[in-house]
């Protein structure tokens, strides 16, 4: 079943100067569907617009256009209560576990505010119990030393665990991980790719993983999807093996044969892209069509006024003009290509 | 001994000297760094790589201080005690001959000067400016090297500039004079994938053809598998395992050098071949008796949890320090 | 047209219908947030306390200004005020009986300066409370509420600012005297409220774009609990600074107020003291000099505590130093 489907979802901006307003397209005719139970994984550089999807799923910006259906329905059409459901099925984990804590409170009262806020009827020793519960979950035993901390006595680690541990507290449907693990240090993020995979499994918990490191997709989404955006669009979208070992849009060739791998044979050995140029262009400069093609080897005149269109198979789908022109990339080169 | 290399560490340790405690940073500390290489020194924050490092620019950042052992350059009059170095000596010393990129250095750029005269002050400075048209030249030169358009770039002020081209300003602005070693520290950080794999790709270009050495101090497995040839593995202050970067990567001999590597996420790896190192980093303040990594190693032995293994030399190049590779005469 | 009227009445009608709303919902959330306030209070005014105990600055200005509050009440007792004008005691020397001289109707000078000292803190206190009750309510809802409401209190505070006070004052004499210190405080904080406002207000609008605020209406956290809970203990260290600074103002400013006899005479007020020898020609007379000197230094005894105590307080409260 579907827990979330995305339709035509455009995003604008508009950021007023002097005298002048300047719109700024920062999301095209986004297409997602999310299957209840998946971990789907959002890549993408800076600037490609992910984050605005997250907050977008989350109901933190609303979008210019475009439908979003929750469970089937579109939340567009909904009544004060059952937007305040959405509200609470859908939740975000923010990437800076510092800056998402109020840090003049104590762990406790930024656990306790939400649940009660949600659940008024609930009598402080029950939240408390909840609060403990949480905490415990996501590996902060005991739960009685971390209450009385604040933020900053804690480690980054730590930190996002109360984050997640807060969200789950709303006993959400979907969450929204925006760089879950970028700001924390290098030994303690495998933990906490690992307690999502863990809430994933056990709770069966639906979970869209925003990152920029595509390392870490194969890790977390295991066998799901995965997106690949690139300056207000889903360049690229499938299973997790199909995009990484072979992708077929000129940029996602280019960001995955950019990623190095932990082996030195294998990562001096493998075939390289070239880029007509590295920089990301500005998005306010964007052209209409394809945004890639000023940076695409095998782009012509046309890309530029392309109409964008999916392409490509059922469960592979591409967002490319000339994409049967693209000759095919793998990372581990020919031999493990057949 | 100044032919194959540039620099040497001798039983360097560091300490941070506060009011009532004093931490251990760096722990008897020695290596010879190659001459014309890319090595790499590798660990988690608080490992001591960048303390240790900055001890060649006498940049240990304050309390810091080399409480024993000491750090030799190789220059061309000779060895050069770099922590004796005063006054104009230290002057020219730095940036003539050894220089650094800094972790998020676009920040040290200064946003109310062109690059162009941020660049002529420095060399100016060093007196290294001989003539408008020879400094022009030699700008270009270094444009060239990575890649920026001189003309676009000289009469810009850093505001204008992206990430990745302020990064590649700050690593021309490195090689400015013309040092014979740089340290690169984290120097691609916070920047986008292409343009940290298209940095590293011209970084290892200019290593070879000027070169000239570079210390990498990093994180990131993958960027050490791309681009060093030699790897120094640090673990709370102590090196774990020195050799070229692919006999490392092939023998994974250390049990913290396989941990490291075996935790790293990959797109070609499963999630069933990636583990995490169990246990919790090292409090530096708080270091066990013996093996430093001893806590987390799944191959401890009470003579691990006694005694701290040295770094020896295990094969020609491989150095290790476990007591699991000592040999019979330890 | 006439529609028009009716729809913009009705849209203020509803405006302060939600602004009651908003306000009782505040109310009680203020009295809940009081009440938990009150709970931890000893425990966190010892924190606090030890906070100002290992910060030397905030120690000095807190002594200071204990000793101010403690003569302001008990001064009275201990050192009773004899206001009998003897003009043989004129301008007398500093003395075992009279510890700072006499003024120029022979009263101690040592007594006035204590009996004053209530005045001049009442009006301080007044002064302080209203200034940043009137600018912080100000401040946050026209930082929280944006748009027209944030114009609306902009301008206001806008022409407040930039009303030339003392032409104004000076006018204002010749047709009203203040008779209490209460009509003085808020004479003088119909001037100050601006500037705090502002600066909350600022501060406000940059709270509400972080994250742990933006979280909030995802988790459902409604708006009234937003400003008092998530909000208003993030502006506390910063309320309780202007609120001794505008202390420190409120006397300068009041003393002017007296000079320029808007306000009546309190012959003890310091500001009264300065302004009789003044008009004695008591810097002609150097055995007078005295009595400008010492309200002079018990002014600046009383800034300079306040000074202290209010950068120490940012030292000991600004989290970003506090995090190390």
């Amino acid at each position: 079943m579907k827990i979330l489907e995305i339709e035509k979802l455009n995003m604008v901006f508009t950021t007023r100067g002097l005298n002048s307003a300047e719109r700024v397209h920062v999301l095209r005719d986004i297409d997602l569907e999310i299957e209840q139970g998946e971990i789907m994984a959002l890549v993408g550089e800076s600037g490609c617009g992910k984050t605005t999807l997250g907050k977008i799923i989350t109901g933190l910006l609303d979008p210019t256009s475009g439908t979003i259906k929750f469970n089937g329905n579109d939340i567009a059409s909904r009544n004060k209560k059952q937007k305040r459901e959405y509200r609470k099925s859908v939740q975000f984990i923010q990437q800076d576990s510092y800056a998402a804590l109020n840090p003049v409170k104590k762990i406790y009262s930024s656990l306790y505010t939400p649940i009660k806020a949600n659940n008024r009827k609930l009598k402080r020793a029950q939240i408390d119990a909840l609060i403990v519960k949480y905490l415990e979950m996501v590996g902060l035993t005991p739960a009685s030393l971390f209450l009385e901390k604040f933020p900053h006595q804690l480690s980054g680690g730590q930190r996002q665990r109360v984050l997640i541990a807060r969200v789950l507290s709303l006993e959400p449907k979907l969450i929204v991980a925006d760089e879950p693990i970028s700001m924390i240090d290098v030994s303690l993020r495998l933990s906490i790719l690992q307690l999502l995979i863990e809430l994933n499994q056990k709770l069966g918990l639906t979970i869209v993983y925003i990152t920029h490191d595509l390392s870490t997709v194969k890790y977390v989404v295991g066998e799901g999807r995965m997106a690949v955006m690139y300056l207000g669009e889903i360049v690229e979208y499938g299973k997790v093996k199909d995009v990484i070992l072979q992708p077929v849009h000129p940029y996602t060739q280019a960001l995955i044969s950019s990623v190095s791998i932990p082996d030195p044979v294998i990562e001096r050995n493998k075939p390289m892209i070239r880029l007509k140029s590295m920089e990301i262009p500005d998005i306010r400069h964007r052209c209409e069509g394809c945004g890639f093609t000023d940076r695409c080897l095998y782009a012509d005149d046309a890309c530029a006024a392309w109409k964008l269109e999916n392409t490509y198979t059922e469960e592979h789908i591409v967002r490319c003009k000339n994409v049967q022109a693209i000759p095919p990339y793998a990372v581990l080169g020919e031999e493990k290509h057949e | 001994m100044g032919q194959d290399f540039i620099a040497s560490f001798r039983n360097m340790t560091i300490d941070y000297v506060m009011k009532k405690t004093s931490l251990r940073a760096v722990n008897d500390l020695s290596l010879d760094i190659h001459r014309g290489g890319i090595t790499a020194f590798v660990g988690e924050s608080g490992s001591g790589k960048t303390t240790a490092v900055s001890a060649l620019l006498q940049g240990i950042s304050s309390p810091g201080k080399i409480v024993e052992g000491k750090v030799i350059y190789y220059g061309d009059e000779g060895e050069v005690d770099v922590a004796a170095l005063k006054g104009e000596a230290l002057r020219r010393y730095r940036w003539e001959q050894v220089s650094m990129v800094f972790q998020a250095s676009q920040s040290t750029l200064n946003p109310l000067m062109t690059i162009y005269d941020q660049f002529y002050e420095t060399a100016y400075y060093h007196g290294a400016v001989r003539s408008k048209e020879a400094f022009n030249k030699r700008l270009e030169e270094l444009f060239d090297m990575v890649k920026l358009d001189v003309n676009r770039v000289r009469k810009a002020y850093p505001h204008q500039m992206s990430g990745g081209m302020k990064q590649r300003v700050m690593i021309a602005f490195a090689l400015l004079l013309e040092p014979k070693l740089v340290i690169l520290d984290e120097p691609t950080t916070a920047l986008d994938v292409i343009t940290q794999k298209y940095i590293f790709n011209q970084l290892m270009e200019i290593n070879k053809r000027l070169n000239v050495t570079f210390l990498l101090l990093t994180h990131d497995i993958g960027i050490v598998a791309k681009a060093a040839d030699y790897v120094a593995v640090m673990y709370a202050g102590s090196i774990m395992e020195y050799a070229d970067v692919y006999t490392l990567f092939g023998k994974k001999l250390h049990p913290y050098t396989r941990g490291l590597i075996n935790s790293t996420p990959s797109i070609i790896r499963s999630a069933s071949e990636i583990s995490p190192i169990p246990g919790m980093p090292p409090d530096i303040r708080n270091l066990p008796e013996g093996c430093p990594f001893g806590p987390r190693c799944p191959s401890c032995s009470e003579r691990c949890r006694a005694e701290k293994p040295q770094l020896k030399e295990y094969a020609p190049g491989h150095w290790i320090a476990c007591h699991l590779y000592g040999g019979e005469e330890a | 047209m006439k529609e028009r009227f009716v729809g913009i009445f009705k849209a203020i009608g509803r405006f302060f219908v939600k602004l009651g709303n908003a306000i009782k919902r505040g109310v009680v959330c203020a009295a809940r947030a009081t009440g938990r306030f009150l709970a931890n209070f000893w425990r966190s005014f010892r924190a606090f306390c030890g906070m100002i105990y290992s910060n030397k600055k905030a120690f000095a200005g807190a002594i200071i200004l204990i000793l101010f509050a403690f003569l302001a009440i008990f001064g009275r007792l201990i050192f009773p005020y004899d206001d009998k004008t003897s003009f043989a005691d004129m301008y007398l020397k500093p003395s075992g009986e009279h510890w700072l001289g006499t003024d120029g109707m022979g009263r101690d000078l040592f007594d006035m300066i204590i009996h004053g000292t209530q005045d001049v803190m009442s009006i301080a206190i007044f002064t302080a409370f209203f200034t940043v009750g009137f600018g912080v309510l100000m401040g946050i809802i026209s930082g929280y509420a944006g748009g027209w409401t944030d114009r609306i209190i902009g301008l206001i505070s806008n022409v407040f600012m930039s009303l030339p006070q003392f032409p104004i004052l000076l006018i204002l004499s010749m047709f009203i005297t203040i008779r209490d210190n209460f009509t003085l405080a808020l004479i003088l904080s119909v001037f100050s409220w601006p500037g705090l406002a502002r600066s909350v207000r600022s501060q406000i609008m940059s709270l509400k774009e972080r994250d742990f605020i933006q979280i909030c209406s995802v988790m459902g956290v409604g708006r009234v609990h937003i400003i008092f809970t998530e909000l208003l203990p993030n502006i506390m260290s910063f309320v309780a600074i202007n609120f001794i600074s505008s202390m420190k103002n409120a006397i300068t400013a009041s003393v002017g107020m007296m000079t320029l006899g808007i306000a009546l005479f309190e012959p003890t007020n310091w500001g009264a003291i300065i302004v009789s020898a003044r008009n004695s020609g008591a810097f002609a007379i150097p055995a007078a000099r005295l009595c400008i000197i010492a309200p002079v230094v018990a002014i600046m005894l009383f800034q300079i505590g306040a000074i202290l105590f209010s950068n120490g307080l940012d030292e000991a409260f600004n989290p970003r130093l506090r995090k190390n």
